[in-house]
């Protein structure tokens, strides 16, 4: 189990050293520091949403990013997967002892932790904030005191600063503030009744959790009107996007029962809920259930049962493992409590059971180690990270072009959401279009450019599909501007395979009245 | 390795200013990983909020981030020098650590 942990420790490490092509964090986790960083403050733009989100990990990104670059970003997230699995570890350590660590690594390896590592996103953050969150929990639930309920209080408030699922962690995690200052031994420093050292505790936990965490609530709140901006827009009035709760994210209606058995489609069928790559891997439906036949501590019991509550609270609004990776912890626990226990009673079949779980751990291992195979050249120093860019991540290419030829204040709107390696002012024109509704009103192609001018945008960036029905692609833009395009050579034309094959047509077009001249830049791929 | 290097220094940061954190709430846990497992996260989450003022006031820039970074290494070596806060032999639930 331990050499499946180190060899995951090196696989996520290896992925961790190459450049960044992840999409999210080309779209807005990086993208949003990088905009904060060359405005000097942390502006509200309306065409990027996302920086009106809870942004503790992208703060964290700025500071990568002004000193080093997006490999430093990638290595921040690394660590903070890491701080899960030593949180993970910390959880168990009452509870196993010597062996807590087998938790740890049974977290650390699941593919959606060990993926998401690798990758400048925030989800293995939020899991890591979390976990701590619970750790001090349950440093609390053993001694009651005020002091305690502020640490839990400041690390939910970390919580909420990272990502929303966080406010569904911080409700549970007040309860179990309650449960616990209820039912607190007599020895503990508090002293006095019971129902005022619930009101004690309670106030000071989301007190701590408010003030810590609610600086980037209130920004929105400020900006948008709404403190969760974009979700719940008709609950707060304010503004919002009905998209982000579209019921495409919940691809499994939402029943008590559903809900109750969701880790068996969620295992058996990733792809359905999310990706692949952002599995729980079989672990937990092969173990899990053996809960209920043996006997397991309260503790244990308690613990998942917070980590599985908390799923089940979010799967009722977007159905996603890579959202509540805070499960993972509480969850690996009670899988490294059955291995322990199965693994003390010295019999056969409980050592067989272990033997199936290392094998498991194993084979999530492997798939760790495989993911750092793209990057492996550049990390050994045999390709360039300029190389391995041009080869992997179209935007690159033509964001080296646009350095090149197009002027410090050019402003591009385009079709390809990946904009942080545009050395310009970049901004995805979906999103654009969603807020201003341009282009859906039937207006003509003139007035659609006419009214990009007006916004401040130079020149329009189109990347279709070839063929368009290659991917999931929304067409608009360019069929809106079709008869302005029409003779109208571009001032760039390449065609770019992104690594999994499918091929784009970019397009750089200035926002002129004017005819280009002709083709500056050129290229096929 | 710069990259790596970089992180690494970051990484020591946090844990120096989370501990020092830890120690001033009397939270500080007895086994020393459990410690740091703490003290990372809360380093690395301050680090974040005072990036995000700095921000706010307009001032997010290297040198006002290099600041920050001097202030806790300030408080880090002060930790540091008021010597390990977690007990060697059993932490602070009387459990052996």
């Amino acid at each position: 189990m331990g050499l499946a942990g180190l060899v995951a420790v090196l696989g996520t490490l290896l992925t961790a050293l190459a450049p960044v092509t992840d999409g999210d964090a080309l779209c807005y986790h990086l993208q949003v520091p990088k905009l904060f960083l060359r405005r000097g403050a942390a502006v509200f733009d309306p065409d990027l949403h996302e920086t009106i989100y809870p942004l503790l990990t992208e703060a964290l990104y700025a500071v990568a990013l002004a000193f080093r670059g997006p490999v430093a970003c990638r290595l921040v997230h690394w660590v903070l997967g890491l701080v899960l699995a030593a949180n993970v570890t910390a959880l168990a350590r009452p509870i196993l002892g010597p062996r807590a660590w087998w938790a740890g690594a049974v977290a650390l390896l699941v593919p959606a932790v060990s993926n998401s590592m690798g990758s400048p996103l925030n989800d293995a953050s939020l899991a890591a904030f979390g976990t701590a969150a619970l750790v001090a929990w349950a440093r609390f639930h053993d001694h009651p005191s005020a002091r305690g309920a502020a640490l839990v209080g400041l690390f939910a408030g970390l919580a909420l600063g990272v990502k929303y699922p966080a406010l569904v962690w911080t409700g549970l995690l007040g309860l179990a503030i309650v449960a616990s200052s209820l039912t607190r031994p007599r020895t503990t420093p508090d002293r006095g009744d019971p129902g005022r050292m619930v009101i004690k505790h309670i106030s000071i936990f989301s007190s701590t959790a408010l003030l810590v965490g609610g600086g980037w609530y209130l920004r929105a709140l400020v900006h948008t009107g709404n403190p969760v901006y974009p979700f719940f827009r008709h609950v707060f009035g304010g503004a919002g996007l009905d998209e982000v709760l579209d019921p495409i994210k919940r691809p499994m209606a939402v029943s008590a029962w559903n809900l109750l058995t969701a880790l068996g489609p969620m295992t058996l069928e990733p792809d359905r809920f999310d990706s692949f790559s952002h599995q729980f891997g079989p672990v937990f439906l092969l173990f899990l259930p053996a809960l209920a036949l043996e006997r397991a501590p309260r503790r244990v019991l308690g613990i998942a049962g917070l980590g599985y509550a908390m799923m089940m609270l979010c799967w009722t609004q977007r159905q996603s493992m890579r959202f509540v990776l805070i499960g993972v912890g509480p969850l690996a626990v009670a899988v490294a409590w059955l291995a322990s226990t199965w693994w003390e009673r010295r019999s056969t079949p409980g050592r067989i059971l272990v033997a199936i779980l290392v094998l498991a751990l194993g084979f999530e291992a492997s798939l760790a180690l495989a993911r750092s195979r793209h990057g492996l050249g550049v990390v050994v120093g045999r390709e360039t990270g300029s190389s391995f860019l041009t080869r992997r991540e179209p935007t690159y290419r033509v964001a080296r072009w646009v350095d090149g030829h197009l002027p410090p204040e050019a402003r591009i709107v385009g079709q390809d959401h990946r904009g942080f390696y545009f050395p310009r002012d970049y901004t995805m024109e979906l999103a654009h279009r969603r807020r201003t509704g341009l282009g859906t009103r039937g207006e003509s192609a003139t007035e659609v450019v006419s009214r990009l001018r007006a916004a401040g945008f130079t020149h329009v960036l189109l990347a279709p599909p070839i063929p368009e029905s290659a991917v999931e692609f929304d067409p608009t833009l360019g069929r809106s501007l079709a008869p302005w395009l029409a003779g109208r050579p571009p001032l760039y034309r390449a065609e770019i395979a992104d690594p999994d094959g499918v091929v784009r047509r970019y397009e750089i077009h200035e926002l002129s009245p004017r005819v280009a001249t002709g083709l500056t830049g050129k290229g096929r791929r | 390795m710069l990259d790596l290097g970089f992180v690494g220094l970051l990484t020591i940061w946090s844990a120096g200013v989370g501990l020092w954190t830890l120690r001033r709430l009397g939270s500080t846990p007895g086994h020393p990983a459990d410690a740091l497992a703490l003290a990372v996260p809360l380093g690395l989450g301050l680090l974040a909020l005072a990036t995000l003022g700095l921000a706010e006031f307009s001032i997010l820039n290297r040198m006002g981030l290099a600041i920050i970074l001097a202030l806790g290494a300030a408080l880090g070596s002060r930790e540091r020098r008021a010597g390990p806060g977690f007990k060697p032999a059993t932490d602070g639930l009387g459990r052996a650590g």
